[in-house]
């Protein structure tokens, strides 16, 4: 059975929604847009571009608290809020799926894994690829889990339903039933296309290449393309304590594989030194090094690190020229 | 659901100086449960902490075969080993593990073994070293050759001199002192003296990554075969569980898919050594 919901009610249900959820969506900020709670729904943007970060910093934020010290007591800050992520896109939303496979994989990590159970993802089918989105390249144009599927129809959002949570939601007076045929789905035009067959095999073979110096001369190691990826990762582990050092907290923060002390062992050596190694480190990890590990690529073609890079490093040029040169 | 991140309180048992930068520490875990369930064998590593100064991976340098407790050698290298450095007889740490993998050992029985060490790569060396004499019929020829950069460094001296009664022990420093007699020289130079059919002897080589990228250079040209030349990689071990992604080269992590790998993996890793 399908559901659709006029555009006019979307505030309404943002509003019955936050009465049991935290409803993390999207906000402009200025002239681009970000996630962010949601305090009134009328703040809630439907119709956007690329977020500036991914909504991975509610999963993964940028400083947790992984536990707090008093002597020798040891607690755990407590977290069983319930969050819905309202209108994330599809890249964003098969990125966390990749993160999945990080955080569930061997030992679990409790943080993100109960953060990921508390939440809802309500996802917005978007229409417009803009001048740095690849997700069709990489598969990721459409979500493949999600809770509540929206998706833009004129006057309604057509939706459909992936979970129970779903249904759930969408079983509520806001929403009238609909008709398959009412959905609309459409063909986006993409600027910008990655080519990922026999990658692999490139990129085995083009560990050398001499395009890799040319990219550590241009790179900053500023590590904005890590910060702002939905698929990144690590972290780093930070004590913090009071003057009397009884008392504090262990914290984790986002680390980055391009600052130059990520790959640095006690004693000073440094296996990734040279800004040619971290570069390359970046786009192995993503587009080969994962694959090896977890079956696939850690990009969703988002293009938020081309966006934002400083010197214009495109990873999907820098692919593009591998495979021809 | 288990939290993974949390470390089980444990007691400095006993702490012995070892060299001017390198200690001893003997631990047990308070709640002896605990304690009865830390089970580890030889190459794995565990995260020794104190609560402020973070903390540091750290190979087990005990063998399994030592029952209540666990040793672990440490260099005082950074924030969390110097504040270790700082402890003494039943102050209390953090630790969790063990972590890894770890050295074979059913499958290197019957054959001759030669451990190569250089500087603190000797700590992780000594629990497979000492497992291997606790059994000691069950294996052909075991030599060890073993460098340190001057006399002063050199660590486990008197175990050095105990192994050296019942195996062949060489030891090497790069710069002696006035009264050392010995070899001078890097570890490598100690290949000249080994003895056996080197191919289907198995090496282990653990020490500082320049060391462990020479030793291999001179084992393969002495006839040894990838896959039983077997060594730990060093890195950045942060989590140990595979998540904080500083360990990461290629598809692995050294924490959860090492530290131990052959030489014959590691060809296969791009920038391993």
């Amino acid at each position: 059975m399908f559901r659709k919901i006029k555009k006019e009610n979307i505030v309404k249900i943002v509003e019955t929604l936050m009465k049991d959820y935290e409803v993390v969506a999207p906000v402009r900020k200025e002239e681009r847009f970000v996630f962010e709670k949601i305090k009134n729904p009328e703040e809630v943007i439907l119709d956007y571009d690329t977020t500036i970060l991914p909504p991975k910093k509610f999963l993964l934020p940028q400083i947790e608290t992984m536990m707090k010290f008093d002597n020798s007591k040891i607690s755990i800050p407590e977290n069983n809020k319930k969050t819905i992520f309202f209108g994330i896109h599809s890249c964003d939303l098969n990125a966390i799926d990749l993160l999945d496979k990080v955080e569930y994989d061997e030992y679990k990590d409790s943080y993100y894994i109960k953060k990921r159970e508390n939440s809802v993802f309500v996802c917005i089918d978007c229409r417009e690829a803009n001048e740095y989105c690849f997700c069709e390249s990489m598969g990721s144009d459409k979500p493949k889990k999600y809770d509540v599927l929206l998706m833009d129809i004129g006057d309604y959002y057509f939706v459909e339903t992936g979970s129970k949570k779903g249904e759930g939601i969408v079983k509520g007076k806001l929403f009238e039933n609909a008709d398959k045929n009412e959905k609309i789905t459409i063909k986006k035009n993409f600027k910008r296309k990655m080519n990922i067959e026999k990658l692999d095999k490139i990129l085995s073979e083009k560990f050398d290449d001499k395009l890799w110096d040319e990219l550590g001369d241009k790179c900053l190691s500023c590590g904005s393309c890590t910060m702002v990826c939905p698929t990144c990762y690590c972290y780093s582990v930070k004590d913090i304590v009071e003057l009397t050092l009884k008392k504090g907290e262990r914290n984790r923060v986002w680390d980055s594989c391009q600052l130059v002390d990520f790959a640095r062992v006690a004693g000073g050596h440094n296996f990734r030194g040279k800004r040619s190694a971290r570069v390359q480190q970046f786009m192995y990890h993503k587009m080969l090094y994962f694959m090896d590990k977890y079956s696939s690529f850690a990009c969703v073609g988002c293009g938020r690190c081309i966006r934002e890079c400083p010197v214009d490093i495109d990873i999907t040029e820098v692919m593009e020229k591998l495979r021809g040169g | 659901m288990d939290n993974p991140y949390i470390p089980n309180l444990a007691v400095v048992d006993d702490v012995k100086e070892l060299t001017y930068d390198t200690k001893l520490f003997k631990i047990s875990f308070k709640d002896k449960k605990a304690q009865k369930k830390f089970k580890y064998k030889p190459g794995q590593f565990i995260e020794i902490g104190v609560f402020g100064f973070g903390e540091a991976p750290i190979s087990i340098t005990s063998s399994p075969s030592a029952k209540g407790y666990f040793e672990l050698c440490i260099k005082n290298m950074g924030n969390a080993t110097n504040k270790l450095h700082h402890m003494k007889k039943k102050d209390t740490v953090y630790v969790r593990g063990p972590y890894g993998n770890s050295f074979p050992f059913d499958e290197i029985k019957n054959k001759d073994i030669l451990f190569v060490a250089g500087g603190i790569g000797l700590a992780p060396l000594r629990s497979l070293i000492n497992e291997t004499l606790a059994h000691r019929n069950e294996f052909g020829k075991i030599q060890v050759l073993y460098g340190a950069r001057t006399p002063e460094d050199m660590i486990f001296t008197d175990e050095l001199k105990e192994w050296g009664e019942k195996i062949k022990v060489l030891t090497t420093v790069d710069k002696g002192d006035f009264r050392w007699r010995g070899n001078i020289g890097v570890v490598g130079t100690l290949l000249t003296n080994i003895k056996g059919e080197l191919k289907d002897t198995v090496a282990f080589v653990c020490g500082p990554p320049i060391m462990i990228k020479f030793v291999i250079k001179d084992l393969v040209k002495l006839g040894f075969k990838d896959e039983n030349i077997i060594t730990t990689l060093e890195r950045k071990m942060q989590c140990g569980i595979g998540k904080c992604g500083h360990c990461n080269i290629g598809g692995k992590y050294v924490c959860i898919d090492g530290p131990v790998f052959t030489y014959k993996q590691i060809k296969e890793l791009p920038e391993a050594l």
